[in-house]
């Protein structure tokens, strides 16, 4: 091949044009892999992120304490229920520094973020029913749908309690 | 039949045999799967060998090791047979309660969203006023106009209380009138008349009890929540049973007069919507009869003796 610049100007000017096209597409080649890694590392901020953004620490690890329990999306009774977690289930429970009510703890299970009532949950693992009774609750045969609403009765229950003052 | 000598001073022994059954001078080594449940050890038998042992000084640790191996099995066989209790009547109770209130959830409707009526406030408010303490309550509002009102057994000090939006919107009650009316539902808990209505025979010998290497039929289970859903749907509750739970709200809130007149104005309310709503008309089926229940409240001090010579 004839040195650049000895060859005639229009095929000069091809050379010219075909290295300059080569020239930026292995531009754009290497700026498009920077760029989805980037977007997929901006995606995997933003996952963890609905996470991390909501937790400041870990506060600890409680129990459910009752026969089940629902998960929800946000932290209203009426938000969508993400699982049913029966009694003794371990949870990380994180604080949280949005608008969240002081009845409601932010926990992680399953690397799943939900929120869940404080009154459902123990510091201690309780003594659950199904560990004190197992044989008479397997024979009760609960199915899913009965399980979810079993944790749907705690959220709707209105609970108090009568002291002597 | 083998018979080997053993080169060792004073032992001679059957090595194996050709059923695999060991004689009196066999082996000591327990054999698996021997004893009684799988998984289970054998204690070992070193009868055989007792006077080498107890030349070597072996023989307390090989009790020791025999007394271990019991314990064990004894822990082993006392947490099956526990898996078997039969809930008490603390638990049973509550967990049968709720265990209606799921299986018939789409029925009665409790699960929608609503608003804080500061219920919970009027009711620990009133009890504490009229000097019930130490309870604890769990309310549960619902959709359907049927059950009105309703107590649920529960744990000792517990209870569960049933409450129809629609049935206190149409009379526009009070929170007042509200905890007015579910502490007559604590009185009809307390006196255990739905309890004794539902409770079944056989479940006296089961509560608190183990029905290990027993049958126990999930059907007393189903009857008890069919008799359930009888009760509240359709039988209700007596004459008799209503003068008392009449009498013990009068005796109650007698020395408080406001709340004695809000009382008397709930049952009014009651009986107007009997008698003009009939979504409402066989209320009295269940509760008879707010109309007679203000007439004890005038003349409680003359109705008494009647039902005193029942």
């Amino acid at each position: 091949m004839s040195r650049m610049g000895n060859n005639p100007i229009p095929l000069e000017g091809i050379i010219t044009s075909i290295l300059f096209f080569l020239a930026f597409t292995a531009i754009n080649f290497s700026t498009s892999i920077y760029a989805s890694r980037t977007i997929q590392a901006a995606t995997a901020v933003s996952a963890s992120s609905a996470v991390t953004s909501s937790e400041k620490t870990l506060v600890g690890i409680f129990y459910v304490n009752q026969l089940f329990s629902n998960i929800h999306q946000h932290p209203v009774t009426s938000a969508t229920s993400l699982m049913a977690l029966s009694c003794g289930t371990p949870l990380k429970v994180y604080e949280t520094n949005s608008k969240v009510s002081p009845d409601w703890s932010a926990i992680i299970y399953d690397n799943n973020q939900g929120f869940i009532q404080k009154k459902l949950l123990d510091n201690t693992r309780p003594l659950c029913f199904q560990d004190r009774y197992p044989k008479f609750f397997n024979q009760i045969n609960l199915d899913l749908t009965q399980m979810y609403y079993w944790g749907k009765l705690y959220d709707q229950y209105v609970m108090g309690k009568v002291r002597v003052k | 039949m083998g018979i080997v000598l053993i080169g060792t001073i004073g032992m001679t022994g059957i090595v194996s045999s050709k059923d695999g059954s060991s004689s009196s001078s066999a082996s000591p080594v327990a054999s698996e799967g021997s004893g009684a449940g799988s998984g289970e050890e054998t204690p070992m038998d070193f009868k055989s060998i007792k006077k080498i042992l107890k030349n070597d000084l072996l023989e307390e640790e090989a009790e020791r090791k025999n007394e271990a191996i019991l314990i064990k099995n004894r822990e082993k066989q006392r947490k099956k047979v526990a898996a078997y209790n039969f809930p008490s009547t603390n638990d049973f109770w509550s967990f049968i309660s709720e265990l209606w209130l799921v299986k018939n959830a789409p029925n009665l409707n409790w699960d929608f969203e609503k608003a804080d009526f500061g219920l919970e406030e009027s009711i620990q408010g009133l009890f504490e006023d009229v000097g019930i303490f130490e309870i604890t309550f769990k309310l549960l509002l619902i959709s359907n106009p049927r059950p009105a009102h309703f107590s649920l057994p529960s744990n000792p000090s517990e209870y569960i209380f049933l409450l129809s939006l629609p049935f206190i919107r149409s009379m526009d009650l009070s929170k007042l009138e509200i905890s007015l009316l579910l502490l007559e539902d604590y009185f009809r808990a307390k006196n255990g008349y739905f309890k004794e209505y539902v409770h079944e025979k056989e479940l006296d010998q089961l509560l608190g009890r183990n029905f290990y290497e027993r049958k126990f039929k999930i059907e007393l289970v189903n009857k008890i929540l069919s008799n359930y859903s009888y009760f509240i749907e359709n039988k209700g509750f007596s004459f008799q049973q209503q003068f008392e739970v009449t009498k013990q709200m009068n005796d109650l809130l007698r020395s408080k007069p406001i709340l004695l007149k809000a009382y008397e104005n709930l049952l009014i309310k009651i009986d107007v919507l009997m008698k003009n709503n009939s979504e409402y008309k066989n209320y009295s089926k269940i509760y008879p009869s707010p109309e007679i229940q203000r007439k004890w409240l005038k003349n409680n001090d003359q109705n008494i003796g009647i039902f005193h010579n029942k």
